[in-house]
């Protein structure tokens, strides 16, 4: 046997080297097309094919219009005259400086606001009051409300004679405001409408995060005599930090996309100088002037602002090591 | 010693395995397919209606490719496309028609077309769709879309003139339906020059519009102790409406400002009132006078503002109408379709309950808007298109729509005794009058960008806080 073995380690060794030679590159086929890699490709291929071409074939698409001078519908796309000029013309614009800082007033505002009163909501919320279940459902139910149909209402609430935000605020004294038609008050009432119908999701942020922190620290901070709001302000809230962040990501990006709210709020491409924001002003350049090269450079200035905004959070999360 | 194999140990086997990757292949394949077949289709398609939809000579094809690729061969490719189309029979396609009137009287008066297009041609399917919006800024936004697209309606309404020459390459020639039914002699001869671009009639006139209206509700003015034979200038409007506020607890006027188009409307009626038509004709050919246009900017801010609605910069103008309607308010200007919501509303009667007035200073003015239909090159179906321009153009029709739309039809061979008083008198004022300053909101007076440029001027600069200096200033450079 041992012979037999021999003589047929030695012959399957001559045939298993000689195979291995030659079948070196045959073998790593097979371990590649039996790596997890392939193995999984049908399942991740298929969404990889129309994430490629939906959005980042977009993005490139769109990218290549901005460097044309693409407008009106007269004539295709030069693609062969590609030049920066679009992006030199948007950042001399006056209208692209004064919605950029529309953007940012926007943006800063309703993100902070809306995530310290979620934070006071589910600092609320956390300390156990009867029928939180219910108040916690009834508190995000505006999110799930579409932008169409907030700013409908909102515009009805706002109005001047009868609108009931006059109403509620006459009860108090103060005059009638008009809000819409009075370009300071405008912007802050678009704020405060997107405020009441994004707090909801910063407050079920700030409570899953509250939850999630063991007990012991409470207790160990009351018997250090802390009392209730050293409690709150030392120990709690900057444990909140990486729910703030995510928070105040994804309150960022829905900023930007304020577009959805403005556009129905006014039913048409312009809105109040006050309330004009990168989003609507490319949309306006796009779809009402037909200057569809200029409005591609706008957008992608808009992509690049979210991208400032993502990476850092991104680059965070990767320290953390949960990337 | 045997070797397991690897894929018996744990994961799927081998047949399985195949059958995903096929399967998955499979998927990808049908995927690419689907996208280059999309785009194929549409090469196709537009290829194929260049082919048919212009003619079987050489000249002819050749003429629409340039026309439509490079945007030089407008007059060869326009000129000769479409001679031969009446000899070809019609395509399965639908007739898609898009306009812009959505609601109220526009709604209805649509629905004329409609029921005449199926009367006549029962077995021709039709896509008449209405695309909404403020002065048909959604239907130009979707034509343009579509026009970029090479996807084109059949046909689409629109105001010609000016407005007519941004499609300039690609509608139509309709000169030899015009001859045909010898609409030559029988249309308006201010529509028929609107109707014209670059030498052939391009479209077909459906109705016009007058803008220098002033509405009036007669229970409020008498009320008031005011007579509307006063009102005949800027200044006995001014002292109308403060009799009206202080012996009265009505809005003496109602607007809306929630859109750039109205105020710039107001203003183009108040240049007219106050300055006359030769100023705001110098200012369209870059020769402005800039204190005119200031001081009358500045009467713009004072209607706007003073003794009117709070709540003007949320109301849309058919909201503003319903004031005056409800007897809440005394005047209301807008162009004449307003009037078919009066017309439309219980037991509100010409000249019982509603009156009209030119608006103050522009009497012996008939400020001109028309609505057309205009008809691309390379539409899906275009022996059914040319069936629908004829229908427009047919007096039937002008009657039955202008009656319920409440504008004026051009041709001047119809029965007044077919329209209602209103109108009557309108059109006697239309064939009668010879100052017709073209509208400015209603893209007759300027091209579309110049006219996107006005209103940029006005909602950056007299919407909100009003600077009249600053917005004379935008309005004369965008003709200069």
């Amino acid at each position: 046997m041992a012979d037999t073995g021999e003589t047929e380690t030695v012959s399957g060794s001559r045939a298993a080297a000689h195979r291995g030679a030659g079948d070196d590159w045959h073998g790593r086929i097979r371990r590649f097309s039996k790596s997890d890699f392939v193995r999984g490709l049908p399942y991740w291929f298929v969404p990889f094919l129309i994430m490629g071409f939906g959005v980042y074939g977009g993005i490139g698409w769109n990218t290549l219009i901005s460097l044309t001078d693409y407008e009106g519908f007269g004539q295709p796309p030069d693609l062969g005259d590609l030049d920066l000029e679009m992006y030199a013309q948007a950042l001399q614009d006056p209208a692209v400086f004064v919605t950029t800082k529309n953007t940012f007033v926007l943006m800063i505002a309703f993100t902070t606001i809306t995530m310290i009163l979620g934070l006071f909501l589910a600092i609320m919320l956390d300390r156990d009051i009867r029928f939180r279940e219910k108040i916690q459902t009834i508190y995000l139910l505006p999110m799930a409300l579409s932008f169409v149909v907030t700013a409908q209402f909102w515009l009805w609430m706002y109005n001047v004679n009868n609108g009931l935000v006059n109403t509620v605020v006459g009860v108090f004294g103060l005059g009638p405001y008009n809000w819409i038609g009075n370009p300071d008050l405008v912007l802050s009432a678009v704020i405060f409408a997107l405020i009441w119908q994004f707090s909801g999701y910063a407050m079920v942020v700030f409570l899953a995060g509250l939850q999630s922190m063991p007990d012991d620290q409470f207790e160990a901070a009351k018997v250090d005599g802390a009392n209730t709001l050293e409690m709150y302000w030392d120990v709690i809230i900057p444990q909140l930090k990486s729910s703030s962040v995510s928070a105040a990501v994804i309150l960022m990006i829905f900023a930007l996309k304020a577009f959805t709210f403005l556009y129905s709020m006014f039913g048409q491409y312009r809105v109040p100088q006050a309330t004009d924001i990168l989003a609507t002003l490319m949309v306006r350049e796009a779809f009402q002037l037909q200057n569809w090269a200029y409005a591609a450079a706008i957008a992608s200035i808009l992509l690049v602002m979210s991208l400032a905004i993502i990476a850092p959070y991104l680059y965070y999360q990767y320290k953390q090591g949960s990337l | 010693m045997s070797r397991q194999r690897e894929s018996g140990k744990g994961g799927i086997t081998d047949t399985t395995r195949r059958k995903l990757l096929a399967t998955s292949g499979a998927g990808v394949g049908l995927v690419l397919a689907g996208c280059l077949g999309g785009d194929g289709g549409n090469g196709n398609g537009n290829g194929n209606g260049n082919g048919n939809g212009n003619g079987n000579g050489n000249g002819n094809g050749n003429g629409n490719g340039n026309g439509n690729g490079n945007g030089n061969g407008n007059d060869s490719g326009n000129g000769n496309g479409n001679g031969n189309e009446s000899e070809q029979s019609p395509t399965d396609n639908a007739m898609e028609a898009l306009h812009g009137w959505t609601g109220g009287d526009g709604a209805a008066a649509a629905e004329e077309i409609v029921s005449m297009w199926e009367e006549r041609h029962p077995d021709w399917e039709h896509q008449i769709e209405p695309i909404g919006g403020d002065a048909n800024e959604n239907l130009n936004a979707t034509v343009a879309r579509r026009l970029a697209n090479r996807n084109p309606p059949d046909a689409f309404a629109g105001w010609p003139g000016l407005n007519m020459t941004q499609y300039g390459g690609t509608l139509a020639s309709l000169s030899d339906l015009y001859e045909e039914n010898e609409w030559e002699d029988v249309m308006h001869p201010k529509a028929l020059e609107a109707c014209q671009m670059n030498d052939e009639y391009r479209a077909v006139p459906l109705g016009s519009h007058r803008l220098n209206n002033l509405f009036y509700n007669v229970n409020v003015l008498d009320e008031a102790g005011v007579s509307p034979d006063d009102v005949t200038d800027w200044d006995s409007f001014v002292e109308a409406r403060q009799t009206i506020a202080d012996e009265t607890d009505y809005l003496p006027v109602t607007t809306t400002t929630i859109a750039p188009w109205t105020n710039l409307q107001y203003w183009a009626q108040i240049m007219l009132g106050t300055e006359g038509q030769d100023a705001y004709e110098a200012w369209l050919e870059g020769d402005a006078d800039r204190e005119a246009m200031v001081s009358a900017l500045e009467k713009t801010q004072d209607f706007v503002e003073t003794n009117t609605n709070e709540d003007r910069a949320t109301l849309s103008f058919p909201e503003a109408n319903d004031k005056l309607i409800n007897g809440e308010a005394a005047f209301f200007t807008m162009g004449n379709w307003a009037a078919g919501m009066y017309r439309n509303a219980d037991d509100f009667e010409y000249e019982e309950d509603w009156g009209w007035l030119p608006f103050p200073g522009t009497q012996d003015m008939y400020v001109w808007h028309l609505d057309s239909f205009m008809f691309p090159q390379d539409g899906n179906a275009p022996v059914k298109s040319r069936a629908f321009a004829e229908l427009i153009g047919d007096p039937e029709l002008q009657i039955r729509f202008n009656n319920l739309k409440g504008s004026i039809p051009l041709r001047t061979d119809i029965d007044g005794g077919e329209l209602d008083a209103f109108l009557n008198m309108n059109v006697e004022h239309l064939n009668n009058y010879e100052q017709f300053p073209p509208t400015l909101a209603h893209g007759l007076a300027c091209t579309p960008e110049e006219l996107d440029q006005c209103k940029e001027v006005f909602a950056n600069n007299f919407m909100g806080p009003y600077d009249a200096e600053s917005a004379a200033d935008g309005l004369i450079n965008i003709f200069n």
